[in-house]
């Protein structure tokens, strides 16, 4: 749940609560407060009655005041049952029964005891309230409604900040670009907030910066040494007078040599890729680059009687990328397809519009799949140094291509999907 | 024949001049910019090893000096930024070769003697030892004046045992010139074995030149 709509809730759940409880309050109260003044006026106009009544002097003037006086209803003490205070009773007035409030008096009139009722309509009391309530009603809503509306985009002014911060964060990546203004704020926490999330990027990626430098710095250096291990020991191979014991233990330090050397040409061709060293981009035309690195394969490749076989849905395909990196990174992808399969297997590049896939057949891999891409994970059968995958998940991420690994009937693939940005306006 | 290595690393220079001049090659060392410019001024080389990275400036801009003042020396650029502009650059600057470090030692021989062939402007582009020729333009061999059917494998097998003549050249160097990648792919050396074994075959009793040195590689000799 989203913070602002977490508060906006509250207080919504808040006015719908004040509503429902408000409503029948102020029902009560307002009829309350109407039946108390109907009743006033009763009893004003009980008061009255006793003065009016000395004017009656014979039947036919009561007669008279009776069809006189509409709201008033002069009967017989002894037919209806008296009731000392107002109360609310139905009187039925030609076809209608009515609601009235009615107040009766004890009268004497020609020794004859009655009572008389003085009745008043509440029809307009109900009215009023009703209209009353209504208009309380709306004016409840549209305050509320503006209450939670203000308090809505006030927050959302108030959160900005915080937000801003977050999108930061969440589009921290230690090796891109970072934007290092702060949005200005008033408050306090927030300033905190980005204080601290300054020092924590910036710690981090200095942390990443100076790996990184280190790596790249480390295998620099190691270059020249390890040149010139090399060169020494192709020298001294020259050495006629050496024994054979002699011969075999230059040719185990020659491989071992050689793994090291490739092993500290991977790390520094991964760190260049990954300081942006190549950012150098031209028309590739993939289908060429496909068949030049199988040709450059075939050798490989034989020496385990495998054969690489390239497949192409598309008549052309050139997208725009480096064409040094698209070959490392195929060459990489096959040089894992090479190793990993068997001896007299079949191993296919299939190129379309936007993919590129390279497929192998072999045993389900030991290696977790999201541990692949990693630097120095590989299985202990390999003979590489762990690095390939890894630079081709440099390479990717470097040109925003979509990596894919899956294991789909007895064959290892590797998808390699380019975006329409790579691809040429042809 | 004469080499100019341009090389910051006295030892690496070194041991290329070491190697070099068991061939019949007489080997210069100049290891920054200033040094290279006033030895490419003196004298005239067959083949220059230019490094890209020197004290004092850039290769490269020897490399361009030289093609201005329309000097014939051949250049082979060795370079360990192995980035695509320097190799395009070398090329379009007029370099006959790049060679990206670490290399082998046998790579280099041969790359600064197919150089030196193809700048020879008379003469055949023939080598020979002992009853084998190798035509490398025509890419084909010759035992005695017989033709020799050879794959292309075999072909680029027996022009870099040429190329290296009376040198001990690792299984290693073998593959990465075959293969175009570190032989640290391959499972084993047999197909290293296999070429040379059909190899020799082909050339019969010539292709006893081709000598195993057990645990490192062969040796053309005699």
């Amino acid at each position: 749940m989203k913070l602002l709509n977490y508060t906006s809730l509250r207080y919504l759940l808040f006015a719908a609560l004040l509503l429902l409880f408000s409503i029948p309050v102020f029902y009560v109260v307002l009829n309350k407060i109407f039946t108390k003044s109907i009743d006033k006026d009763l009893y004003l106009q009980a008061k009255q009655i006793p003065a009016q009544i000395h004017s009656i002097k014979s039947e036919r003037d009561l007669v008279l005041w009776k069809a006189l006086d509409k709201d008033l209803e002069i009967i017989l003490a002894d037919s209806v049952s008296f009731h000392s205070k107002p109360y609310t009773g139905k009187v039925v007035r030609g076809t209608r029964e009515e609601t009235f409030r009615i107040l009766q008096k004890k009268l004497r009139i020609l020794d004859k005891d009655y009572v008389v009722q003085i009745e008043s309509s509440v029809l307009e009391k109900d009215e009023l309230i009703k209209t009353i309530l209504v208009i309380q009603l709306g004016l409840l809503l549209i305050l509320l409604c503006g209450a939670v509306a203000i308090n809505y985009f006030i927050n959302k002014k108030v959160w900005k900040p915080f937000y801003k911060s977050l999108s930061r964060l969440q589009h921290f990546n230690v090796e891109g670009r970072f934007d290092e203004n702060l949005s200005d704020t008033k408050i306090d926490e927030f300033k905190q907030l980005n204080q601290s999330v300054t020092q924590l990027t910036t710690s981090v990626r200095k942390a990443f910066l100076s790996q990184k430098e280190f790596v790249e710095n480390a295998s620099h250096e190691l270059q020249t040494p390890l040149a010139r291990l090399k060169f020494k020991l192709e020298l001294l191979s020259q050495e006629s007078s050496g024994s054979q014991k002699q011969h075999t233990l230059i040719g185990e330090m020659y491989k071992a040599m050689e793994q090291l050397q490739s092993l500290n040409k991977n790390l520094l061709l991964l760190s260049r890729i990954e300081n942006g060293q190549f950012d150098f981009s031209e028309q590739v035309n993939v289908k060429a680059i496909v068949r030049e690195v199988v040709d450059d394969l075939a050798f490989i490749a034989s020496s385990k009687s495998q054969e690489v076989i390239p497949g192409f849905a598309v008549d052309r395909c050139v997208i725009q990328t480096n064409k040094v990196l698209f070959k490392v990174l195929l060459k990489n992808l096959l040089l894992n397809a090479i190793q990993y399969s068997a001896n007299n297997t079949v191993i296919r590049v299939e190129v379309d519009e936007n993919t590129l896939i390279v497929s192998n057949p072999g045993t389900p891999m030991t290696l977790p799949a999201s541990r692949l891409f990693e630097r120095f994970s590989k299985s202990d059968t390999q003979k590489g140094n762990g690095l390939g995958l890894a630079i081709v998940k440099a390479i990717a991420s470097l040109y925003q291509y979509r990596l894919g690994y899956k294991y789909n009937a007895g064959h290892h693939e590797f998808e390699v999907q380019w975006g329409e940005k790579n691809k040429m306006i042809v | 024949m004469k080499i100019l290595i341009i090389e910051d690393e006295p030892d690496l220079a070194e041991s290329i001049q070491q190697y070099l001049q068991q061939e019949h090659y007489l080997c210069e060392v100049a290891t920054n910019v200033k040094e290279g410019r006033e030895k490419i001024e003196y004298f005239d080389y067959d083949c220059i090893v230019l490094d890209i990275m020197l004290p004092g400036g850039s290769g490269l801009t020897l490399l361009e000096e030289l093609k201005r003042d329309r000097k014939q020396d051949g250049v082979i650029i060795v370079s360990a930024k192995d980035t695509v502009d320097d190799k395009i650059e070398s090329l379009k600057l007029g370099a006959d070769d790049y060679l990206s470090k670490p290399f082998h030692l046998a790579e280099l021989s041969a790359r600064i003697e197919s150089i030196i062939r193809r700048r020879q402007v008379q003469g055949s582009n023939e080598i020979h030892f002992g009853d084998i020729i190798a035509d490398i333009s025509g890419k084909a061999v010759y035992v005695n004046e017989k033709e020799v059917t050879l794959t292309k494998t075999e072909f680029d097998l027996l022009l870099f045992f040429l190329m290296n003549q009376r040198r001990v050249i690792s299984k290693n160097a073998i593959a990465e010139h075959l293969s175009g990648a570190a032989a640290i792919y391959l499972d084993n050396f047999d197909i290293i074995y296999s070429h040379v074994k059909n190899l020799k075959k082909k050339l019969g009793k010539a292709g006893n030149a081709i000598k195993t040195i057990y645990g490192t590689g062969y040796k053309l000799s005699e």
